[in-house]
């Protein structure tokens, strides 16, 4: 009985240790160049720097099958994990389109396989465009300026 | 006096009709099996055939323009507009004003004998795709001649001896001149035309349609998904052409119901045997226990399926029903299978016939057989059963040195409901077609991916129809079901 228990606790803790091992971190160090460069290739942008009129921006790509890949922005001093994570099919596509909320956007694409092989490619893409809500949010008001 | 010019006027009259019976019998109706009557084997002589073509009451060429031009509009518009792009379809106004614009440029560009073309890289297709430009993509390949018949023109004055599978119209902002480039997908050439000064004219439509619009569909181009991979261990089991236009958001479609438009009313078989062109108390008929009606003659045989199938089968491509003589044009006996299909499509007493594409290539043929594939389609999504044999087609012909020598038609009728359903996304679309055809070893090329309705029976669900390299050319149908 006490064996039992204690195989169970193991296959449990092995599993949950797997899973665990598996997931994608919420934080990534921008020092990290990760431990292989064969599991995935991006096509757009076709280099690490890109500018984009457009606020929607496509990221296409293809890797291996089974492959998960998550989008990271940086925030500081590291790169922080955005919801933008998907796993690569049978096809070995992907074409994600992500929101560009600012004007010079600096991401981590990271991919990582179920054996722990993971790989980073940094991506610049500057948004150019102008809407009217980023005209309104560029205003500036100067108080001492305003005659009473 | 007057008496007599009266009997004269009256006799001359009864001569003139007499001559047009006449000629009405021996040329236009068949009173007696082929074979059998000297005045039916006539028409067949080719010198006669043209004699013959230049009568009034002359049958022999195709001459319902209209059938022919609606059953090869183009499924899809796509509007460029640089940062924008919009795609138009068949049920929508603005792909009547779309259409209307095509139509008047390449109208002038069928009439100019001018000759202004020129051969250019794909790349420079590729950069009017990228900007301002409208892009027409049909799903088969056309020679100038039935090119020119999807817009009611005479191909005579054009000087193109290509062929057609897409064609992109723009405008050039300096010389003002609309510009006309023709893409041969068989052999990648590209010919670009400069046709009239309607340029700023296209440019001012192209920025009108898609000012505020998002760019929802991209070009496998676009992503580079195109490109071959450089050196690395990714093999990839689907292969996408450079032109596959990719939908980023998924979209909402009109679920629709499908029916079967025919009864099992004998007198409606007969009808339909008249429709195709045979006397029904000539043929022996029996009946099969699940209902299926055969007409059989020494030269051929008629089934009526009551659950909508038609087909007819000649033992001998001679002794099948004559469509032309003479060198074949693609257009002319597409043409011709889509009269038989209507004449067949009345004799139900159906209402007015779905729509419907052609989906073969309209190109002279190498030999001399012949094939006419179509669709029907709703709203100008296309519909394609699946019937489980090989072909998976509305409507089958196989022509042989002129003559039909087989004809299958799968009668249905649509009606929207009041639901609808979304499109599976794209890349699982993708994914699912890879799992199910693709082979790393030898990958499967996707040449166009394109929404259409997966029927089965009397089901219609939302699917992606695609056509690829694979060897039975046939449309492979992707849904969450398969």
């Amino acid at each position: 009985m006490k064996l039992t228990r204690v195989l169970l606790l193991s296959v449990l803790f092995i599993t949950l240790f797997a899973v665990t091992a598996g997931a994608m971190p919420d934080v990534v160090w921008p020092g990290d160049g990760g431990n292989t460069s064969g599991l995935i290739v991006i096509t757009k942008p076709p280099k690490d720097r890109s500018a984009t009129f457009d606020r929607s921006y496509v990221i296409s790509g293809y890797g291996k099958e089974g492959t998960v890949v998550a989008i990271y922005k940086l925030s500081g001093d590291v790169y922080v994990k955005t919801n933008y994570e998907w796993q690569i099919g049978a096809s070995t596509y992907f074409a994600i389109p992500i929101e560009l909320d600012s004007k010079k956007n600096i991401l981590l694409c990271r991919a990582e396989d179920s054996s722990g092989q993971y790989q980073h490619a940094k991506l610049e893409i500057t948004y150019l465009g102008s809407s009217l809500s980023d005209v309104v949010r560029n205003i500036t008001v100067d108080a001492t300026s305003i005659p009473y | 006096m007057r008496k007599e010019r009266i009997k004269t006027v009256i006799l001359v009259l009864l001569m003139l009709n007499c001559l047009q019976l006449t000629g009405q019998i021996w040329f236009n109706k068949k009173l007696w099996p082929f074979g059998y009557n000297f005045f039916n084997s006539l028409p067949r002589i080719p010198v006669i055939n043209t004699i013959i073509n230049k009568l009034p009451f002359s049958k022999d060429t195709f001459s319902d323009d209209s059938l022919f031009s609606n059953a090869v509009k183009p499924q899809a518009i796509v509007i460029n507009g640089g940062s924008a792009r919009e795609v138009y379809y068949p049920h929508q106004k603005s792909y009547g004003e779309a259409y209307k614009i095509i139509n008047n440029v390449i109208s002038n560009l069928l009439a100019s004998s001018s000759g202004n073309s020129l051969v250019i890289p794909v790349d420079e297709w590729q950069s009017y795709l990228k900007g301002k430009s409208i892009f027409v993509s049909y799903n088969f390949n056309m020679n100038a001649d039935s090119f020119a018949k999807c817009f009611n023109k005479s191909a005579d004055s054009f000087s193109f001896d290509g062929i057609v599978s897409d064609f992109i119209i723009t405008g050039d902002s300096v010389t003002k001149k609309s510009i006309v480039c023709f893409l041969d997908k068989s052999s990648g050439i590209v010919t670009k035309f400069l046709v009239d000064n309607s340029g700023e004219e296209i440019l001012k439509y192209i920025e009108s349609a898609t000012f505020g619009k998002s760019l929802s569909r991209v070009f496998a181009f676009e992503l580079r998904l195109d490109e071959n991979p450089p050196n690395t261990s990714i093999q990839r089991p689907v292969l996408l052409d450079s032109f596959v236009l990719l939908p980023m958001d998924n979209e909402s479609i009109d679920r629709i119901a499908a029916s079967n438009p025919l009864g099992s009313e004998s007198y409606v078989f007969d009808k339909i045997v008249t429709a195709i062109g045979y006397t029904p108390s000539s043929l022996r008929k029996s009946v099969s226990a699940d209902g299926t009606a055969s007409y059989v003659e020494n030269s051929a045989t008629i089934s009526i399926d009551p659950r909508g199938v038609i087909e007819y089968n000649a033992v001998e491509a001679e002794r099948g029903i004559f469509l032309q003589s003479g060198k074949i044009q693609p257009f002319n006996i597409a043409g011709k299978v889509l009269q038989i299909a209507e004449n067949i499509w009345h004799a139900t007493g159906a209402d007015k016939m779905p729509e419907i594409n052609i989906v073969s290539d309209l190109t002279d043929p190498k030999g001399s057989d012949f094939f006419v594939k179509m669709n029907f389609s709703y709203n100008g999504i296309p519909v394609i059963p699946e019937t489980g044999d090989e072909e998976g087609n509305a409507i089958f012909a196989h022509i042989s040195n002129g003559y039909l020598k087989s004809f299958r038609i799968n009668l249905k009728t649509f009606n929207k409901t009041e639901q609808s359903d979304s499109t599976m996304p794209i890349i699982p679309a993708i994914d699912k077609l890879a799992e199910n055809y693709g082979n790393s070893s030898n990958p499967l090329i996707v040449k166009n991916i394109f929404k259409c309705y997966r029927l089965k029976e009397d089901t219609a669900s939302v699917a992606w129809g695609v056509r690829a390299n694979n060897n039975q050319n046939k449309t492979i149908i992707i849904s969450s079901e398969s």
